[in-house]
């Protein structure tokens, strides 16, 4: 396993960093269009080497600029899921009793509900007011962190509550206690870095989520929008280029590989690191 | 309040008529009475009618795309169960050979993937390449097989996950052990003491996969032109027809809560430990 272990790292890191340094490589803008070129298939050696699109787009660029979008919105996703998920958790296992009760029957409800379903409303609902928000400074994809962060809230807060109820008991926190420390204390001085660790699992678990949430939302057209490049964009415009006629596979596979790949190594590493924090509790 | 109405158009219509429009669905009472009214018609099992298709009621639409939906819903979980649950027993029982490992391989590779991508791949390759099976549209059972195995694969590998986890611990318990120990075919060993145990997390898992069948259903009827419940939902909130997008809700919710109910009192009488939990 070791080896499986250097091998999606890598791979990982060496997408974050091309992904990250994309405006700095001496590549073409991912909007460039090449007339003539279009539909190339992958050269795999020479200039477009995974092919071009049917507006003769390099699909290299393209998919490195959604691995920019898609791996962002994960990891941005993931920390507002975080940021509402581990206070609320954290809150609900520390005071207990009726207050737990109620907070956990509330998340019950939010739970039985199909809130993908709600989102989706939502989504298309402030689709409408998209210039009142963009004077506000929000664009769309900020509207999509919150929407991403309201569905993945419920199993942060989980996590965070039954990580709060074994700080709860620890011997510090009794200390701390009955040395007059006010809740709010408590839970700034001691629950937070103690959740630190949850945290980086809870993260690790959701980015692949999120990421899946973001070619979903995208795919039907509530997510990222054109000319904006993410991999659900890239996958389903190869989608919509499928027809028995004309060859266009490479459209479809080449983000499919992308998101495919990335996504088992980061499975991968989430397994790891939740299996490592489990041993250790 | 979401802004836009149902009746938006590239023109203008005149003020007569949509207030004339208005009057007729009711849109023109205030907020609490048009609350009170859609409450009133849910109790007699009534969603109105629909904004969007003119002389069509809610429920008939309804009563058109729920039997498609069903069938690809329960297809694709029935299709998770039976594939997600005797491979994930075999793969604990042969663990660390190649077979695992390949299971695992491709089950995590199952779970990579959003489902309308794999829909993408699967129509290239049996319904262009090898022209085995229809693209899309809704017909015989040939039209079925392809939307239910996109929708219901990704929730065969993780019922795969649950069933190797859970058969697994069971392996290693101490009832296997000592029925072991006395002897008994490896055969009743995994029926008697691995297959009861693993049932437990998957059945605790049907609820969520509810929830997921619902989503994916959205995108895999609009992948493979299914006039189901998701396509509708979707085109509903895309143009403002509320009663057809509560209509669909309604139903969603009333699906979820009841799955999830018999899934909750099927894993009481599984796991009788449960019921105690109080």
């Amino acid at each position: 396993m070791k080896r499986a272990d250097a091998l999606t790292l890598s791979f990982l890191l060496l997408l974050a960093g091309a992904a990250l340094f994309l405006p700095w490589l001496s590549l073409p803008a991912p909007d460039t269009m090449e007339l003539g070129d279009q539909l190339i298939p992958p050269q795999w050696t020479e200039h477009p080497i995974l092919g071009t699109d049917s507006k003769g787009r390099d699909l290299f660029v393209r998919t490195l600029a959604g691995a920019r979008i898609s791996l962002w919105v994960g990891l941005l996703g993931s920390f507002v899921a975080l940021l509402i998920g581990l206070p609320y958790g954290a809150i609900s296992g520390l005071f207990g009793g009726r207050t737990d009760r109620f907070m956990m029957r509330l998340a019950d409800f939010f739970e039985s509900v199909p809130i993908t379903i709600l989102v989706l409303f939502l989504l298309s609902i402030l689709g409408e007011y998209r210039v009142e928000l963009q004077e506000l400074g929000l664009s769309r994809l900020h509207i999509f962190f919150f929407a991403v962060g309201f569905l993945f809230w419920l199993p942060t807060a989980r996590i965070a509550r039954a990580e709060a109820l074994r700080l709860r008991q620890a011997l510090f926190v009794d200390a701390a206690r009955s040395l007059g420390a006010s809740p709010k204390e408590i839970l700034i001085r001691h629950f937070f870095p103690n959740l630190l660790p949850a945290s980086v699992v809870i993260m690790t678990l959701t980015i692949p989520r999120v990421i899946l949430m973001e070619t979903f939302l995208s795919f039907l057209g509530l997510g990222v929008e054109p000319p904006g490049v993410s991999w659900g964009i890239l996958a389903k415009e190869g989608l919509a280029a499928m027809n028995p006629l004309v060859q266009s596979w490479w459209l479809l596979a080449v983000p499919a590989t992308a998101l495919g790949l990335t996504l088992i190594c980061l499975n991968h590493w989430g397994d790891k690191i939740s299996d490592s924090f489990r041993a250790n509790t | 309040m979401a802004r836009g109405g149902p009746f938006d158009q590239e023109r203008e219509l005149p003020t007569e008529v949509l207030q004339q429009l208005r009057a007729q669905y009711h849109l023109d009472e205030s907020i609490l009475q048009q609350y009170y009214r859609s409450l009133e018609n849910l109790f007699h099992g009534e969603f109105g009618p629909s904004f969007a298709y003119r002389g069509v009621s809610v429920s008939d639409i309804l009563a058109d795309a729920l039997p498609i939906s069903l069938a690809l819903g329960f297809g694709a979980l029935l299709l998770a169960l039976l594939l997600g649950l005797p491979t994930g027993i075999l793969s604990a029982w042969k663990k660390n050979t190649k077979t695992d490992a390949s299971l695992r391989t491709l089950s995590s590779l199952l779970l990579a993937l959003p489902n309308f991508v794999l829909a993408g791949l699967a129509i290239s390759l049996f319904s262009f390449t090898l022209e085995w099976l229809p693209p899309a549209g809704s017909g015989g059972i040939r039209h079925q097989i392809l939307p239910t195995l996109c929708l219901g694969l990704p929730f065969a590998a993780q019922i795969f996950r649950l069933a190797r986890n859970e058969a697994l611990s069971a392996l290693q318990s101490a009832p296997t052990r000592t029925a072991r120990a006395k002897g008994l075919p490896e055969a009743k060993v995994l029926q008697r003491h691995v297959f009861p145990r693993t049932l437990v997390p998957i059945v605790a898992f049907l609820g969520p996969a509810t929830a997921g069948i619902l989503t994916g259903s959205l995108v895999i009827e609009q992948v493979f032109a299914l006039p189901g419940l998701g396509s509708h939902f979707v085109q509903s909130a895309l143009n403002r027809d509320y009663t057809l997008s509560l209509g669909i809700t309604v139903l969603y919710t009333a699906l979820l809560g009841t799955l999830t109910f018999f899934a909750d009192v099927l894993l009481a009488r599984l796991d009788p430990r449960i019921q105690s939990l109080r």
